[in-house]
């Protein structure tokens, strides 16, 4: 296995696979942030969606007072 | 040693040996972040 570097240059192997996981873990930091379970700036994860929905549904207690 | 100098990219074949023990060690190392940070995630919420 180790014969590989005979074949690639080490320091662009490197250089590739640091610029291909910063960009694969930024990707999938942006895509966390585009949803709304896993969005950590806007919203919690631990107040479920369905919990969100009740409050923004008014009551009759609302309605009537 | 003057063959291994022949290698495509410049490597001896001792430079090889080493640079890839020292790029597995790494690689093992350093998954241990993203390991730990998926199972905390999980615990936390999981996604499945």
């Amino acid at each position: 296995m180790w014969r590989i570097w005979l074949l690639f240059d080490p320091r662009r192997i490197l250089i590739a696979m640091a610029v291909f996981l910063f960009t694969l873990a930024l990707l999938i930091h942006f895509i966390l942030l585009s949803t709304e379970k896993f969005n950590w700036l806007e919203g919690s994860a631990a107040m479920s969606s369905s919990t969100q929905i009740e409050t923004m549904i008014p009551t009759e207690r609302d309605m009537l007072g | 040693m003057a063959s291994d100098k022949q290698s495509l990219s410049g490597l001896s074949h001792e430079e090889a040996k080493e640079f890839h023990r020292i790029l597995m060690k790494s690689a093992f190392a350093l998954s241990l972040f993203p390991f730990l940070a998926h199972i905390s995630m999980w615990f936390y919420n999981p996604w499945l």
